[in-house]
């Protein structure tokens, strides 16, 4: 395939000899080592890269770097696919594949750009008015608006890459490799400093690479090369290309994103290696180097292909070499530019005018320009551009002093437009990291305000207003000097080269050029197709703040940020408005300066690493003996164990019948436990229960409920007496951590002077609980030294002993209603104890159980469950359990709040059972008990916790209901998905009500 | 407090990392991952402006306590961390844990075992700063971490100790039921150094 | 992310931190003697300050201590950080 070719035969910071294959919309392309997408598809002749966001006008190159507003495509296939990135920071590589987005079927034949026809009927807001009534239809509208806008197609698998963090403390951290940035690092390196520099291109050195002025006699390129090669010598300083300084936080507090194999080929992608690195960076001091950015002049169809910024043009010709276009004109309000068409001129592209607004631009640019032949029409706009999907002419007149077309006029064929409407400093992470800016009357920019440096950071060169070379190689190396001394380092007088430039940008005004036919598009903003009408629609319509106009028109809200279009859309608002741009005011810059994607915000923390998923000492222990397992908080426990053929209900019932005939096996090992010792451990016991703890003996356990200052429920669990002044308290699973820490905020904040000392140990200890008729049975035939008899181990007694040899804390309760043991070993004996007891009660019908069957076993004994009968809002007395409630204590935690009118009122819900008229019927747990009373129905009730029971035969449930403890008998009516269920109104307890097998 | 250290009882234990697992360090190259979890344990508590408390541990163990956040002591064959104000890790090797908890149990002073509740890798290698700073938002630097300080610490998303003993090798203590996640975040996180 | 100062450990990232909200909260001694709305105000009410406030932070995955600090709630910036149990010290802006 033949494509025209652009590129030079010499010159550049190009591989020649090192070609590289890639693909645009499918076609095959060649382009080399050292191009990024846009030079190669420059060098191939391609000018129509896209289509507009909203008018899908034919859109091309207009720069060469990270300002670019046009040039956007999506690249990659499949796993690898990524959208709306700008062609003009991708770095080729073999087999790169890439195409337009915003068009359908092709960028040529693009169906969408008759909507650029009828573009008279989409102004700003238009998708506002238009589509905002009725509301229901929005996601109809929604679905046709973004399939026709669109920002390119959305991944449709699993992102095949990994991405990570990287933390990272400086000393210096430098960002921006141009002048000034090399400068300050070359200055600060030998004190030892640990330096960072970041630079967001894959070749360091900023504007030097496309430049030509003369540092200390060298070419820019020998001085940036001189550079490297010295600061690459110290240990000290990291360098690090491919990385955009994302985010300027609180306390010089940086992210930045190093786009770690984007550059290479798919096949040489190595496993585990992130694609994107986000560095999370506290600096001690930081040196904002970022340049400055060309500004684009506003004229009719300046979105044409082939118009770009004459940096842009210059970049393209020296530091790719590519011709950007055959025949050029170039635009422009100021000196700078000048440069760019000479070394046009020069590299082979006819510089066929330059028009400058200016009636009388400085002499010696006007001898350079006739020196090197170039026709010079000053006093003059560009107010036109002839051509669609590439700049065929411009139409050229003169300005009068009232800033209006002449008669004097003329066309001009070309197919390249340069221009230039002054510089705008990249003052984004200097606004981030709060710094406020001031508008510079000569240069027609925004800067940073000096008085107002929010943190420790110094902004050097273009970024902080000053332009020229000489004025960023100098403030570059005393930055350097200031922030070292700053640092607590050594630092020799600050020296800096001489450079053979100072040039000056003191532009004329001209935020419009008129235009002779009404209508003619003048661009602002490319990538979102604001333009000059729609800024001054949005301020007739009363958007006359910043703020408001940015989000009306969108203006600034694209991918680049606006990058080249803020201070024209602040121009042209403070000219509608007979105002100035400080007094309308500019938007403050957020992050992230460049976009990041979710991968890199997740870095390493999804799939399997999203959350700890925790796991006791007997997890594989389960695993082999079949568990279906279910996350319980953070922890992954034991569902149930199916046997071969059985279902979950059949499994969970079988488990059931398991515990209540013969005896069951219980992993209750995540259960929250805190070691509690010192003399003022029943003092502490006493405020956190709420009830009484004076006469629990040495051996002894007792439930307690917790309640939080607020009265309500918090926690629930079972704490012995070790010995004197030490206990074992257990908390639930899903309030381990919380109670623990909720425990030492008392001690530490309120009790600081109480001798107690609280210790998690949680996962110190498994906990195996044996339950059923079978249990003292089991106990004695895998082996204890301890007395099991009723007398010498009642029911709530604990006793310390071996079990199967291993030394064990017995805990004589139960969750279940039956007799049961909770035998705690330290957590690397469990297996052993587990298989033990699993080999001992072979004969006594032992079956694992799991967290459902557990759960079914409690509700039939009416045990509440933290978490399902409470919610935050539940009293115990709610819950009916006033004896857990030590009414004639002193204090404890929440006693106070339980007498406030709320938790005293009638008519709170209080814990029932419920039996379903229809036995085979479980409810779902959550469903809404109605009340229909005068013709209106409101809920007077929820189902807290509802099962099938193997013991009973048939469901059961439990719930709070209003007033409950005074209903029972009743019936109450719910409805669930269109079926109406009645139940009956019961106590809360369905099983062993007397108490008499626990006790036995 | 319970024995659990007598010799016939080790054939019981098991580790907190599944072998599965355990053998994936074995693909790194350039570092080394290694579980070091039946080391003995022991959080100890007290007041250290009391001289009855410091004199008891003293007498019983040899340690004198540290006083300040990143202090590590070392007495024969224990060690002692500095957790916060009033508490202390004391660290053994296995085969030692039994004396320290003898010697502890004669101090007459507040401890707990928490042999089991915490486990202890080992890592070494080059890239091991490289490597944790994926994770952990210390200042690795020298000055600010040198060797022979242990910092407690957020790793992933867990709570850790990092015990620094030299440039390149760290113990890294973390509670039981989080090790899994930090083992297999570690092999995961350092895939790119196996080559 | 913000730089926060551990009395214990020193300087350590935010997210080694708990906040704990408003400091200098204390229980009533004898909370059977604070009628209703006091109490209701010690429960839920707390100052919402523009400017420099105290607060309460834990080092949740260092120390685990509890300490307080002196923040504006406008730039962010610690001014102080001081022991539980100390008061606020004086003087600061």
């Amino acid at each position: 395939m033949s494509h025209a070719n652009n590129r030079l035969t010499q010159g550049g910071l190009i591989d020649r000899q090192q070609t590289i294959n890639f693909s645009f919309n499918d076609k095959p392309y060649t382009g080399v080592a050292g191009d990024t997408l846009a030079s190669a598809l420059m060098a191939n002749g391609v000018d129509l890269i896209g289509r507009s966001f909203k008018l899908h006008r034919p859109r091309g190159i207009m720069s060469a770097g990270v300002e670019e507003c046009s040039a956007y495509v999506q690249v990659g296939n499949g796993a690898r696919h990524t959208t709306n990135v700008s062609a003009t920071q991708i770095e080729i590589y073999e087999g790169l594949n890439s195409r337009s987005i915003h068009c359908w079927p092709s960028v040529e034949h693009d169906v969408g750009a008759m909507v650029g026809a009828f573009s008279r009927l989409l102004p700003s807001g238009f998708y506002y008015k238009t589509f905002m009534w009725p509301a229901k239809f929005w996601n109809i509208y929604e679905h046709a608006i973004r399939g026709s806008a669109g920002l390119g197609k959305a991944p449709e698998v699993e992102d095949a890459d990994t991405y990570e963090y990287r933390y990272d403390h400086f000393d210096l951290v430098i960002v921006g490799s141009g002048p000034a940035g090399l400068m300050a690092a070359r200055q600060a390196a030998p004190s030892g400093a640990r330096i960072l520099l970041v630079e967001q291109d894959f070749k360091f050195g900023g504007s030097l690479l496309a430049d030509t002025a003369k540092i200390d006699g060298q070419t820019p390129l020998q001085w940036v090369e001189q550079s490297l090669t010295e600061l690459q010598q110290f240990a000290n300083v990291t360098l690090l290309p491919r990385t955009t300084l994302t985010g300027y936080y609180d306390g010089n507090f940086l992210t930045a994103l190093e786009r770690v194999t984007d550059h290479l080929a798919e096949n040489v992608r190595r496993r585990g290696i992130a694609r994107e690195r986000l560095w999370k960076i506290r600096a001690k001091q930081v040196i904002l180097a970022t340049g400055s950015i060309e500004r684009p002049l506003v004229f009719g169809n300046n979105d044409r292909p082939g118009v770009m910024l004459a940096s842009g043009a210059r970049s393209y010709i020296n530091r790719f070499g590519v011709k950007p276009g055959q025949k050029a004109v170039l635009f422009t309000n100021n000196d700078t530019a000048y440069q760019s068409a000479i070394e046009l001129q020069q590299k082979g592209v006819t510089v066929a005018a330059i028009v400058d607004v200016r009636q009388a631009p400085p002499k010696a640019l006007r001898q350079q320009a006739s020196n090197h032949n170039i026709p010079l029409i000053s006093g003059s706009v560009v107010h036109n551009v002839l051509g669609k999907k590439r700049v065929t002419a411009v139409e050229v007149a003169g300005l009068s002093a009232q800033n209006t077309l002449t008669s004097e006029q003329q066309q001009i064929q070309c197919d390249l437009v340069i221009q230039s409407g002054g510089w705008t400093p990249t003052v984004h992470l200097f606004s981030q990291a709060g710094g406020k800016l001031l508008y510079d009357e000569a240069q027609l920019c925004l800067r940073p305000d000096p008085a107002s440096i929010p943190q420790e950071l110094q902004s050097v060169g273009a970024c902080n207003g000053h332009f020229s070379l000489t004025d960023a190689l100098r403030e570059g190396a005393e930055a350097a000097h200031q922030a070292l001394l700053e640092a607590g380092f050594q630092s020799t007088q600050a020296n800096w080269p001489e450079a053979d430039e100072s040039s000056s940008c003191i532009p004329q005004a001209l935020w419009r050029v008129p235009v002779r036919k009404q209508g003619t598009k003048r661009f602002v903003d490319l990538h979102n197709d604001v333009s000059s009408s729609d800024v001054e629609l949005a301020n007739r319509e009363g958007y006359r703040s910043v703020e408001h106009l940015k989000r009306y028109t969108a203006t600034g809200m694209g991918p680049d940020q606006g990058r080249t279009s803020n201070i024209n859309a602040l121009a042209i608002l403070a000219e509608e408005q007979n105002s100035t741009i400080p007094a309308v005011g500019t938007t403050r810059f957020r992050p992230p300066y460049t976009p990041l994607s979710f991968g890199a915000v997740a870095g390493r923390q999804v799939g399997e690493f999203f959350q700890v998923r925790r796991k006791t000492s007997l997890y594989e222990t389960h695993q082999q003996a079949g568990a279906v397992f279910e996350p319980a908080g953070l922890w992954l426990r034991p569902d149930y164990y199916p046997l071969a053929g059985e279902n979950r209900e059949q499994a969970v019932l079988r488990e059931c019948r398991a515990v209540r005939q013969g005896v069951g096996i219980f992993d209750g090992s995540s259960l929250g436990k805190l070691d509690i010792q010192g003399p003022d451990s029943l003092k502490l016991l006493n405020m956190l229960y709420a009830n009484g703890w004076n006469t629990l003996k040495p051996g002894a356990c007792r439930y307690g409920v917790m309640l939080k200052e607020d009265g309500f429920i918090f926690d629930d669990g079972v704490t012995a007496c070790l010995g004197e002044n030490h206990y074992h308290m257990t908390t639930t699973t899903g309030n381990a951590e919380t109670v623990y820490s909720w425990v030492e905020e008392w001690l530490q904040c309120e009790w600081s002077d109480w001798d107690v000392y609280v210790t998690p140990v949680t996962t110190q200890w498994a906990a195996v609980s044996i339950a059923g008729p079978n249990a003292r049975e089991l106990l004695q035939q895998v082996g204890t030294d301890i007395d099991l008899s009723t007398e010498a181990f009642a029911h709530m007694q604990f006793r310390e002993g071996t079990v199967a040899e291993i030394p064990a804390r017995v805990f004589r309760i139960s969750f279940t209603g039956e007799h049961s043991y909770e035998i705690n070993v330290p957590s690397s004996y469990a297996p052993a104890l587990w298989n033990a007891l699993i080999k001992a009660g072979a004969n006594l019908g032992i079956q694992p159980f799991g967290l459902e069957a557990i759960h079914r076993l409690r509700a039939e004994k009416g045990y509440i469950a933290v978490g399902l009968e409470t919610d935050g809002t539940v009293t115990p007395f709610d819950l009916g359990m006033s004896w857990a409630v030590g009414k004639k204590k002193a204090d404890f935690l929440g006693k106070r709040a339980l007498s406030l009118p709320e938790l005293t009122r009638s008519g709170r819900r209080q814990l029932v059972g419920l039996l379903t008229d229809e036995p085979a019927y479980v409810i779902p747990e959550g469903a809404q008990i109605r009340l229909e009373s005068a013709g209106q129905t409101r809920s007077q009730g929820h189902v807290s916790s509802s099962y099938m029971s193997a013991t009973l035969g048939r469901s059961m449930a439990m719930a709070l209901l209003e007033n409950g403890l005074e209903r029972l008998g009743e019936k109450v009516t719910l409805h669930i998905d269109g079926k109406t269920v009645t139940a009956q109104v019961t106590k809360p307890l369905f099983y062993d009500e007397d108490g008499g097998l626990l006790n036995a | 407090m319970l024995n659990i250290a007598s010799k016939s009882m080790q054939a019981q234990r098991i580790g907190p990392i599944p072998t599965r697992l355990l053998q994936q360090s074995s693909n790194l190259k350039t570092l080394k991952l290694s579980d070091q979890s039946f080391r003995g344990k022991f959080i100890l508590w007290g007041n250290p402006e009391d001289s009855h408390f410091t004199d008891a541990v003293f007498a019983a163990t040899g340690l004198t306590l540290p006083r300040q956040s990143g202090e590590v002591t070392q007495a024969g064959a224990f060690r002692a961390i500095w957790a916060n104000p009033q508490r202390w890790y004391l660290i053994c090797e296995e085969q030692d844990e039994a004396t320290l908890a003898n010697k502890l149990a004669q101090s007459g002073q507040v401890y707990m075992s928490v042999t089991d509740g915490q486990c202890c890798f080992h890592l070494q290698g080059q890239a091991s700063v490289d490597l944790l700073k994926k994770g952990c938002s210390l200042n690795f630097s020298e000055t600010t971490f040198p060797a022979g300080q242990c910092l407690q610490t957020r790793l992933a998303i867990t709570k850790v100790f990092l015990h620094r003993h030299s440039v390149d090798s760290f113990d890294i203590y973390v509670e039981r039921s989080y090790s899994e996640y930090i083992w297999s975040w570690l092999l995961d996180a350092a895939k790119e150094y196996n080559h | 992310m913000l730089l926060i100062n551990c009395p214990f450990c020193g300087a350590r990232e935010e997210h080694e931190f708990h906040y704990g909200g408003q400091a200098h909260i204390t229980r009533p001694a004898d909370p059977e003697q604070v009628d209703d709305k006091a109490w209701a105000d010690y429960l839920y009410y707390r100052k919402n300050t523009l400017g420099l406030q105290a607060e309460r932070w834990q080092h949740s995955f260092g120390c685990g201590q509890w300490f307080n600090a002196l923040r504006c709630s406008q730039t962010h910036q610690f001014k102080a950080v001081y022991k539980m149990g100390d008061d606020a010290p004086e003087g600061l802006s």
